[in-house]
């Protein structure tokens, strides 16, 4: 052995040995007794990285919020406390003990709600125009759901470490792919959202303002508007959000509205909507079937769901499948190239489905943000 | 960036065990070089092997420290897709604030018309993988 080496003091064979085999019984020992702790601490770091990637995501979101209302709505004074208060807004579901009625207690808050954001949006960018408010109000939504993503975790983070518990922190820990994939998805949405780009979601907005594009068009709902088209002999009733601004409309009641001034001489309702794809399938597949095809609270939902049983007429649904990632961030190709063969598949329903002369109602639905009729 | 934060204890921890480590592999690989020249085959592998271990997890270590950069804020490439409703003439550009489908933009090179934007969308261009199951 070079004698140089050969005097550090571990260069030796046995003392090496020996140091190998101690630290061999050192971690046995340690991880006989403290594995558990070990264990503990090595969740702690991976949900602390992730916690700080989160802050990292609601503070980028926060600014590009504060960026966007300054550009557009030119305010005369800071918005900045106003913004960060906004971030912290509640809505206190109605109480659910006895259900009767619920509908419409959780359908006069959202309105509540929804009027609120527009005047406080109004305040905070008094030179945006209508379109500029729907999309600020988009912008916000989203980083309010970051804001309230990040505050979850570090909740649970915070009382998994003051307690020591490894149920907390493991349990945070496995579910955190899944949040991340979500709070990665409302910030790609805040860029399409400041841009005003249509998102995934729109995909059934952008099938009904094919169809609508050349036609007249009348409010039938707060911020929902129909045209008639004529289809392969029939007329179709072709509602949607009103758009460019980001805005989901209210297709429930448009859909009430246009039934009751037909009086129920409708032939079906065919309902268009992007929905949440199980791995594997391709994103722009789409799916037909029977049932209102719309997300959201469930207000709309409902009010579809008891016109069309009163009037007994047969609801049709075709979903463009997509993930949540694809859902709030800017239209792919494929959702594009969908639309086109959705249009040719509600053609295919009408044919089949009523006969020369009937009426049929045909709803978009989603966030219209991009796509104007 | 999330790696801009200042350095912290456990860093400096983390930096001297894999110092540690890797003078240690080194010593390993040393003497492992040493005991094949003496005969020692055997010997020689175990040296060779604990050391290619140390040098690796020190390597790891080092690796899972570093911070990662966070790519979802930047920028998105987004077409724009314009149709001449007259001659039926196609055209795609980049996306540009204040566009919207069905809205009139552009004149059309052809008939001087002003054409529409029919849609909007970005190209994935990176293929998901396939579980062929």
């Amino acid at each position: 052995m070079n004698p140089a080496i050969s005097q550090i003091p571990i260069g030796d064979n046995n003392t090496l040995n020996m140091i190998l085999q101690v630290a061999f019984y050192l971690f046995f020992v340690v991880f006989l007794f403290y594995g558990q702790k070990i264990q503990l601490y090595i969740s702690i770091r991976d949900v602390e990285k992730s916690l700080r990637k989160l802050r990292y995501m609601r503070d980028k979101a926060r600014e590009i919020a504060i960026q966007a209302i300054k550009e557009i709505g030119k305010p005369k004074e800071d918005i900045t406390a106003r913004v960060d208060d906004f971030l912290d807004y509640v809505s206190i579901e109605p109480v659910d003990m006895d259900p009767s009625g619920i509908v419409w207690k959780l359908e006069h808050l959202l309105n509540v709600r929804e009027s609120r954001f527009k005047e406080d949006i109004k305040l905070m960018a008094p030179e945006a125009d209508e379109t500029q408010i729907n999309n600020l109000e988009n912008v916000l939504e989203a980083t309010m759901a970051l804001n309230f993503i990040y505050k979850y975790i570090r909740h649970f983070y915070i009382l998994g470490r003051k307690t020591l518990s490894l149920y907390i922190i493991m349990q945070l820990q496995m579910l955190l792919p899944l949040i991340m994939r979500e709070a990665e998805a409302y910030t790609r949405a805040l860029k399409a959202f400041t841009m005003g780009q249509p998102i995934g979601d729109g995909v059934g907005a952008l099938v009904a303002a094919k169809l609508m594009n050349k036609y007249e068009k009348r409010e039938i709902a707060k911020d929902t508007l129909v045209a008639e088209v004529p289809i392969n002999g029939r007329i179709a009733y072709v509602l949607k959000a009103k758009g460019p601004g980001g805005n989901v409309g209210k297709p429930g009641e448009g859909i009430k509205r246009i039934l009751e001034e037909k009086k129920g001489k409708i032939s079906t309702v065919i309902m268009i909507d992007a929905g949440l794809k199980y791995e594997g399938e391709r994103v722009g597949e789409i799916a037909e079937g029977v049932g209102a095809a719309i997300g959201g609270p469930g207000v709309e939902k409902f009010k579809t769901e008891e016109i069309t049983f009163k009037y007994k007429v047969p609801v049709q649904a075709i979903i463009v499948k997509e993930d949540v990632g694809d859902a709030i961030s800017a239209m792919r190709k494929e959702l594009i190239d969908a639309a086109d063969r959705v249009i040719e598949r509600i053609k295919r329903l009408i044919n089949e489905k009523t006969k020369d002369g009937d009426a049929v109602i045909i709803a978009g639905i989603g966030n219209t943000i991009g796509i104007a009729q | 960036m999330l790696n801009s934060r200042p350095v912290n204890r456990t860093f400096i921890l983390l930096i001297i065990v894999v110092a540690v480590m890797l003078v240690l592999s080194l010593v390993a690989l040393y003497t492992a070089t040493e005991t094949y020249f003496q005969g020692e085959g055997k010997t020689a592998v175990y040296y060779l092997t604990l050391s290619l271990l140390g040098i690796a997890i020190s390597i790891y270590m080092l690796m899972t420290s570093r911070g990662k950069t966070i790519t979802i804020f930047e920028d998105q490439r987004l077409n724009t897709l314009l149709r001449c409703e007259k001659c039926n003439f196609k055209s795609v550009r980049e996306f540009r604030k204040g566009d919207y489908i069905f809205k009139r933009s552009d004149e059309c090179p052809k008939c001087k018309e002003k054409m529409v934007i029919t849609a909007i969308y970005r190209e994935v261009k990176e293929k998901e993988k396939e579980w062929k199951v």
